[in-house]
């Protein structure tokens, strides 16, 4: 899947599931306040059930899931 | 509750149901999203079965996304005869000159004993949220102070008190309405790490902990001249496998919920958390059958011990032989399943009481 599409299928996460509209793709949705706690949560969990990833949180960096553009390459690197 | 025929005693405590107004919010058993009539209705219903079956009071939860818990202990008192509400207090939310006014005012509108709860720190990113940075071993500290001044209101003196410390400073404050000494407030805190166990000492207070396997205790003594409680999840039935079958439908594994709950890991610095969490379910043996899946699936935050009254009832005989004495159950589901864990206990106490006859 390519990094395009994932973008465009988070979007639609971002956007339909949490309520949240992104000013660009590398908008810092942490620093700004976009994702809140429950909001991060949910918003990995519609990456496990949409791209068929497993997301262990223990190991996982919160700078690579800041903007957009990171979450995508995040999970292009594991749908590889 | 007190064995018949020795001078033996525990404290009995359940959990009140909770609210949880965040659509977002991960869906646990015992927390309504519904409030007025609905969620009024789950408090007073366990808080009368809780009295009904013999439990000495009820803890009232708190963190940023609960209703406030001393309303909701009001709600406890004025439905119950005698049950103590157990209201979790964190010292950021409210100065103490005020909750003890609040616990006085209790006293003298229903001549009710009340117990805290003291938080030290409890869910870390509440505290941040609220502009508090203060280190988990200062929040101990804090905590000490925080007590001791409410203490020091409270100690039925009627005298005026002056408290210089480096939280908090009063000077000549006199407690109206007066608290007469016998509703001084019981105070049970978290007593997991070496700060937590120094604040429990510096207030003679009982030191709640979550529980390892038993045989951890017998192997390593709890420390003598403190009160310890343990914070533990019971179902109980005449057959295991039909209290496994409760527990399997009442906690079901919810992927949302594993990963708030590896998110609160990563960013609490409580030891109970890291050390609940480090206990590996492949690791409990037959004997000790911890059932951790509640805790893991952000459901609850003790583990569960399941099983039939008999073995239950052995494992809990032991935390008491080793010295634990008061037990905090998990939100009940119903007044069945408190009268359920009235048994459990009952049987606990029982053998404990012959048990430390027969050693001495």
């Amino acid at each position: 899947m390519s990094n395009d599409k994932i973008q465009r299928e988070l979007t639609q996460v971002l956007t339909e599931q949490l309520g949240i509209e992104l000013p660009s793709p590398d908008t810092d949705l942490i620093e700004t306040g976009l994702l809140d706690s429950l909001s991060f949560v949910e918003m990995l969990f519609e990456i496990e059930q949409r791209f068929g990833v497993s997301v262990e949180i223990e190991t996982l960096e919160l700078d690579d899931l800041r903007s957009l553009e990171k979450i995508g390459r995040f999970v292009a690197e594991r749908c590889t | 509750m007190k064995a018949r025929s020795s001078d033996l005693s525990i404290q009995l405590y359940t959990t009140c149901p909770a609210s949880s107004t965040d659509p977002a919010a991960i869906q646990r058993p015992g927390f309504y999203s519904e409030g007025r009539e609905t969620y009024l209705r789950k408090v007073i219903d366990a808080a009368t079965w809780s009295e009904q079956c013999g439990f000495d009071g009820i803890l009232v939860y708190i963190d940023n996304s609960l209703v406030n818990n001393w309303q909701i202990a009001q709600i406890v008192i004025e439905n119950t005869r005698e049950l103590i509400p157990l209201i979790a207090t964190q010292p950021v939310y409210m100065h103490p000159y005020w909750a003890a006014k609040t616990i006085a005012s209790f006293g003298h509108l229903y001549g009710r004993r009340i117990a805290l709860n003291m938080l030290a720190g409890a869910f870390r990113n509440d505290l941040i949220a609220l502009g508090d940075p203060t280190p988990h071993d200062n929040r101990y500290d804090r905590m000490v102070e925080y007590t001791q001044v409410i203490q020091k209101l409270l100690d039925g003196s009627g005298t005026p008190v002056t408290y210089e410390g480096e939280y908090y400073r009063i000077k000549n404050v006199k407690m109206h309405p007066p608290l007469e000494s016998a509703l001084s407030p019981l105070v049970l805190m978290s007593g997991s790490s070496e700060a937590g166990m120094a604040a429990a000492r510096a207030l003679d207070a009982v030191a709640v902990r979550y529980p390892k396997p038993v045989d951890c205790y017998e192997e390593e003594p709890l420390e003598e001249g403190i009160n310890f409680g343990l914070r533990v999840g019971i179902i109980a039935r005449d057959d295991e496998e039909e209290a496994w079958e409760i527990g399997r439908t009442r906690f079901e594994e919810d992927r949302r919920g594993q990963l708030v709950h590896q998110m609160a890991m990563k960013t609490s610095d409580s030891k109970w958390h890291k050390d609940l969490t480090s206990l590996d379910q492949d690791q409990l043996t037959e004997s000790y059958p911890y059932w951790m899946t509640p805790f893991q699936n952000y459901k609850t935050f003790c583990p569960y011990l399941v099983g039939d009254y008999h073995k239950i009832a052995s494992i809990v005989a032991r935390y008491i032989k080793v010295g634990f004495r008061t037990f905090i159950t998990d939100i009940p589901s119903d007044k069945e399943e408190l009268l359920h864990q009235k048994l459990v206990f009952e049987l606990a106490l029982k053998q404990a009481a012959s048990d430390l006859e027969n050693a001495r």
